[in-house]
């Protein structure tokens, strides 16, 4: 190693953006740990949510390391096994099923109104 | 080895601290890991290196005991580490972070640091251990 070897330290996400882990007990929030890898934070909230160490847990962006506010964004809220909620314009969902089928309901009832209505008018 | 090391680090503190003391760390648990860990002792006065892994040897100073921050050479790796560690001093929590070793073999690592002291006094240890790609950063 020379004499000149240093570290390029600094956010691994694309947007530069850190991520804090937070966890729920007996309805209080508290910082639980801080990441700079999305991926990694979110491994470790779902390994926190299945042991159940926590009544909740939630992981926020920051805009960096050392920032003490969030940007707003919560990327994953979970609650034991359960996901709640995650529905940030920059968040995701770990599970759709329910919204997809939702849609798909909707979707289908429609077609089924169309055709009674197209049906209908046909023996007008 | 970082997500590892964080859950030790959970387990020791338990449900109802924020950080566990280091007396009830064991490095002896975990002699590969502490092979390339460091940890500060916080004394008010700037700060201490109370261990310097021996993987780190090679491009550090040497393990000296109680060696003070101030000793570490500015460009060095442990140097670029220490931002991160007072980092967790002052945030009271772990943080897990990544980067890469400027040279020409840019080595990647991974690190996590945590805290530990009396509940009352606060942080008074952080142990940031450095999980590199290479078996050890002494061939780079």
């Amino acid at each position: 190693m020379s004499a000149a070897a240093a570290i390029e330290t600094g956010p691994a996400d694309a947007k530069g953006r850190a991520f804090a882990l937070h966890g729920q007990r007996a309805g209080r929030w508290r910082l639980d740990a801080l990441f700079d890898d999305l991926t990694v934070a979110q491994f470790e909230a779902e390994h926190l949510a299945e042991e159940r160490f926590y009544d909740a847990v939630r992981v926020d962006a920051l805009t960096d390391l050392r920032a003490t506010a969030t940007t707003g964004a919560t990327m994953i809220e979970l609650s034991g096994r359960r996901e709640e909620t995650a529905d940030p314009p920059t968040g995701r969902r770990l599970r759709r099923w329910p919204a997809a089928w939702a849609v798909a309901v909707l979707t289908l009832g429609a077609a089924f109104l169309y055709l009674l209505a197209a049906l209908a008018l046909s023996r007008l | 080895m970082a997500i590892w090391l964080l859950r030790y680090w959970r387990g020791l503190a338990g449900h109802g601290r924020s950080h566990p003391r280091y007396v009830e760390f064991d490095p002896a648990t975990l002699p590969d890991v502490w092979d390339t860990c460091f940890v500060i002792g916080h004394d008010g006065n700037g700060g201490v290196l109370n261990h310097v892994g021996p993987a780190l040897h090679g491009v550090e100073i040497a393990n000296t005991p109680q060696a003070r921050l101030a000793d570490v050479r500015p460009g060095s790796v442990l140097h670029g580490l220490l931002d991160r560690a007072e980092l967790v001093a002052a945030r009271g929590v772990p943080v897990l972070f990544r980067g890469v070793l400027a040279t020409p073999a840019r080595h990647l690592f991974r690190s996590v640091g945590l805290p530990f002291g009396d509940p009352a006094a606060g942080v008074q240890q952080v142990v940031c251990a450095v999980g590199f790609r290479s078996p050890s950063v002494r061939t780079a």
